[in-house]
């Protein structure tokens, strides 16, 4: 079941992005693309929501832009973590947890993520 | 996260998107197509057919713009394009109300002018930076004598200490400024200014020479040959740039000295000096004791990690020690300052007195803005419905306030370049009366532009806009504006108490003001139409000038002048007069009482040859003129002139009189004086000077004869010549020719025509006059376009009201009455209060604040200004009157 934007948890979406980075840089689409399969097509996110999100990143800091040929030889804009962005991504993720795993407790859940 | 590294980030990110915008937007535009491109594809995968899908991918993605409005909202970029397009119809606004945009943009012009040419002049002149390196650690040791709180620059003695002894002050030396003769190959002498100086003076300089070398510590000594260093200038204008110079023989008062240095272009240390020679040495006599010697003016650079405060303590140890050995000696106090404030004594300054300089002449900015505010507010009342529909498209009221301080902005930054211009023509026309009267500016005052100024200016034109953009603004969007929402239609707002009591004290301020400011204006520059009685442009004056050392010998000297100036063809006569009051003072008659409050009449008194009076054909009146005898130190005779004899005689006869000058009591530092003999007037003369405005600005005068010897006990005497058919041009050189044969220690200083001279002293009267007329153009335009607006507001809202009346039949000199009656009523109290402040003031101050002429100048100025107000109110309530009623009443449904 697709949610939209306006169901996506506040912050998280700049922390999922954060997440799929560390992985390997990436386009904008192909963020979308890995974010909506990660979910199992839960978040689908709006390039109206990324976009501005990705540009506030990079005015953070927090990742940098390059542009890039993808293997379909077209040019293309990926995303990379910086340091400063790795530091970020483990400061969110241990906040997340600690978050998440006290709402599971209130919610009658077993320690660790759903 | 660390702050600055996100800070780096953001910036550069703004930066980026503000200087390579174009580049940002096609950037963004690239990667929303290739993000479209990869959806088509995706939606192709999925079973869409390939010619469909690149419409439903650009539909789901949407338009491009709005993307690119949010990614700039993301860089926070979002207000430059509000703001671009605020400044363009700032612009517009300009143009469409050139009236306020002209009137209020001059007004405030000058506002920026005084403001500006001040914040100039403290720069330059105050606070001003050395331009040499390590310039703000020079500074300047002088003596200050306690008791009268002045400096005593009699210092060989302790400066020779100071060199010695000082460890938190290096390269401590000395100058003096002399004027001498100098005499370059066959041409004539010439006086210039040299620095005696010290050779620590170049070492602390740290400019090193073009050519040759500067002097060393060794030229000092009396035993070596005479050496003189000279500056670019001068080896560029008067040595014909010969590239023999080093060694080249130039005399100076007679004295072979050898060029042995070029300094660089521009170096005029220790102020405006072209010329140095070494610091003549003294007779060790004079350097054993303390206030012995020439004046001095002592310089060094503090040491490595000394402060002056640390200068200051090791230099009061060695003036206490001084104080010890010669106690006769012991009110002198050594003091360490910036080297500047000593040469142009400015210690007195405080940083309060300054800041009270800079706040008053912003004051006139002020109140000029707040004028312009006022119509502001007037001309946003026809923008009522404008401001309305924004508002309720979702501007802010914090956005709306913006827009109009940016349309004010725009008007003060072109008032503020406007007015920067003026303050620095300003600025340079000091400059250059400094030039021609003092011979040049001290080597650090610099009037150029520099970022400081401009930043001062920007800022300066900001506060402006502050004040006649957002206060209307807050006024303009505040409660009112709802009730503009609500009947959508004509305007809401009202020029509420404040407006209206601004009008009136704008009124009250400038009838009270304005007749003091012009009597005294008046007053100065009445005595700028005092002429001389003869044709100035036929004389010149010359001042000659004899070193102190002997003045005592060879007193023919100057009568042998005069003789051989009389045989230079153009010169017909020639004579001379003292360069300074050997009797000065208020002068008492015999039998006649003094001004009340005064011991005596103020009188100018001169000391001349006895052929003065007929050099200039001063034309006896009554009794003889001045003879040969009377130049006897004992001879009691005087010749007054008619001026003298109706100031003090009246129509009665003054030959046989007797007059002396007053005995006057100690005053700050001077010392008492008892009356002087009694001389007696024995010859009646023309006036010299007439004054067509006022008779009784022409200063009475009292000739006495002084011989040559007598004359010379000044530095200078002053030779007057009169020419015929030739320039002060083509006499110049013979005149210098002739005082350096005669004796070369003798040289002729300034050498000026008589005109030029009345000329230099009327410019300060001129730029008065002009600076008046400035502030009386703009007090009353500003008061004019106040109630200008103030009228046309009135029928703006008035509208409606007035096309029922007219409709009604109403005449439309009952809808005029209506319409002025308020207007009237605020001109009408505003005179009475200004009448009513200005007599008090007068009242209180005997008087003197108007000079007496209150009865004239006060009804005058209400006049003026009623006059200003029906002219003003004229324009818009014509506009009033023709209102048709179908046209107003069809406007308002």
């Amino acid at each position: 079941m697709a949610h939209d934007q306006s169901d996506l948890l506040q912050g998280t979406l700049e922390l999922m992005v954060l997440k799929n980075l560390s992985l390997e840089p990436m386009h904008g689409w192909g963020i979308i693309q890995r974010i909506r399969q990660s979910s199992r097509d839960v978040f689908q996110i709006n390039q109206g929501s990324l976009y501005p999100a990705l540009q506030r990143m990079v005015s953070r800091g927090v990742i940098r832009a390059e542009w890039r040929v993808t293997e379909n030889n077209r040019r293309a804009r990926y995303y990379s973590l910086t340091a400063e962005g790795r530091r970020e991504l483990a400061s969110e993720l241990a906040q997340w947890k600690r978050a998440s795993t006290a709402v599971n407790r209130v919610l009658g859940f077993s320690g660790g993520a759903a | 996260m660390k702050p600055i590294v996100r800070f780096i980030a953001t910036t550069r990110e703004r930066l980026r998107g503000l200087l390579f915008r174009k580049r940002v937007d096609a950037e963004l535009e690239e990667e929303l197509r290739f993000h479209m491109e990869m959806e088509a594809a995706e939606l192709v995968r999925s079973g869409t057919a390939p010619d469909e899908a690149p419409r439903i991918a650009a539909a789901t993605l949407g338009g491009v713009e709005r993307y690119k409005d949010e990614v700039r909202d993301a860089r926070g970029l979002a207000w430059i394009p509000g703001l671009y397009l605020d400044f363009v119809l700032g612009m517009r606004m300009m143009r469409k109300h050139s009236a306020l945009s002209i009137v209020g943009g001059l007004g405030m012009a000058v506002g920026v002018a005084m403001s500006v040419g001040m914040f100039v002049f403290i720069r330059a002149n105050i606070y001003p930076t050395i331009p040499l390196d390590e310039g703000d650690r020079i500074v300047a040791i002088e003596n200050r004598d306690v008791t009268v709180n002045n400096e005593d620059r009699r210092v060989l003695h302790d400066f020779l200490t100071w060199r010695r002894e000082l460890k938190s002050v290096t390269n401590v030396g000395a100058f003096r400024s002399v004027s001498r003769n100098l005499a370059v190959g066959d041409a004539p002498p010439e006086p210039v200014e040299i620095a005696e100086m010290s050779a620590a003076g170049f070492a602390l300089a740290r400019v090193p020479a073009v050519k040759g070398r500067f002097l060393l510590p060794d030229d000092e000594r009396a035993d070596r040959p005479p050496v003189m260093v000279i500056g670019f200038d001068v080896w560029k204008n008067r040595f014909a740039g010969r590239e023999d110079i080093i060694g080249y023989p130039v005399k100076v008062a007679g004295v072979v000295h050898s060029i042995v240095g070029v300094m660089p272009e521009g170096f005029a240390f220790p102020v405006t000096h072209r010329y140095w020679v070494p610091l003549a040495a003294e007779d060790e006599a004079v350097s054993t004791g303390r206030r012995k010697g020439s004046g001095l003016y002592v310089f060094g650079r503090l040491a490595d990690g000394a402060t002056l405060e640390s200068a200051q303590a090791e230099l009061s140890i060695i003036g206490r020690r001084a104080a010890g050995q010669y106690p006769e000696n012991a009110k002198l106090e050594p003091m360490v300052m910036p080297y500047i404030h000593s040469i142009t004594d400015i210690q007195g300054i405080q940083t309060l007195g300054i800041v009270m300089m800079q706040a008053m002449m912003t004051l006139l900015l002020v109140v000029v803005a707040v004028n312009v505010a006022m119509l502001v507010y007037a001309r946003t009342a026809t923008r009522q419905g404008e401001i309305a529909v924004r508002t309720a498209l979702g501007a802010s009221r914090t956005r709306i306030i913006g827009q109009l301080f940016m349309e004010a902005l725009t008007l003060a930054l072109f008032s503020a370049a406007v007015g920067l211009g003026i303050g620095y023509v300003g600025v340079s026309l000091g400059d250059r009366i400094m030039q021609t009267e003092m011979g040049g500016s001290p080597f650090w005052i610099s009037y150029r532009l520099d970022p400081w100024i401009i930043l001062y200016t920007i800022g300066i034109a900001v506060f402006t806009a502050a004040i006649v953009g957002v206060l209307p603004a807050l006024q303009a969007t505040g409660k009112r504006l709802e009730a503009s929402l609500r009947s959508l239609s004509g305007s809401a707002l009202r020029l509420g108490k404040t407006w209206t009591t601004l009008i009136i004290a704008q009124v009250a301020l400038a009838v009270a003001v304005l007749p003091a400011t012009v009597n005294f204006a008046w007053s100065e520059m009445r005595g700028g139409f005092t002429r001389t009685t003869y044709d100035a442009s036929r004389y010149l004056l010359a001042e000659l000038v004899i070193d102190e050392s002997d003045r005592g010998a060879r007193p023919d000297r100057v009568a042998e002048v005069i003789r051989r100036l009389e045989e230079v063809p153009g010169i017909e006569d020639a004579a001379y007069r003292t360069s300074f009051a050997h009797r000065r003072g208020p002068i008492e008659a015999e039998g006649v009482a003094s001004p009340g409050g005064t011991s005596g009449f103020r009188v100018a008194s001169k000391g001349v040859s006895p052929d003065h009076l007929s050099l200039y054909g001063l034309r006896l009146a009554a009794g003889r003129g001045l003879t040969a005898g009377d130049m006897d130190t004992a001879s009691t005779a005087v010749v007054v002139s008619r001026r003298f004899a109706s100031r003090i005689y009246g129509t009665a006869n003054p030959l046989g009189r007797r007059v002396r000058y007053a005995a006057q009591p100690a005053v700050d530092d001077a010392k008492p004086r008892e009356a002087s003999r009694w001389f007696e007037i024995v010859g009646v003369v023309d006036n010299d000077r007439e004054n067509v405005f006022d008779p009784e600005l022409v200063v009475p005068e009292l000739y006495y004869a002084v011989s040559p010897e007598a004359a010379l006990r000044g530095e200078s005497i002053v030779i007057q010549a009169r020419m015929g058919g030739t320039t002060l041009a083509s006499v110049l050189p013979s005149m210098r020719r002739i005082a350096s044969q005669v004796d070369p220690t003798m040289r002729l200083g300034r050498v000026i025509q008589q005109s030029a001279a009345n000329r230099q002293a009327a410019t300060v009267l001129r730029l008065l006059g002009l600076a008046l007329g400035l502030i009386l153009l703009s007090v009353f335009l500003l008061s004019a376009a106040g109630i200008y607006a103030l009228v046309s507001f009135t029928i703006t809202r008035r509208r409606k009201e007035i096309g029922i009346r007219s409709a009604l039949g109403a005449t439309q000199r009952q809808v005029l009455v209506d319409v002025l009656r308020p207007v009237g009523r605020q001109v009408l109290i505003g005179i009475a209060i200004g009448i009513a402040g200005a007599a008090a003031v007068d009242r209180a101050s005997g008087q003197e604040l108007l000079g007496g002429r209150a009865g004239l100048l006060l009804p005058a100025f209400a006049i003026a200004m009623a006059i200003v107000a029906v002219v003003a109110a004229f324009g818009p309530a014509r506009r009033g009157v023709r209102i048709q009623p179908t046209e107003a009443l069809r406007a308002e449904s």
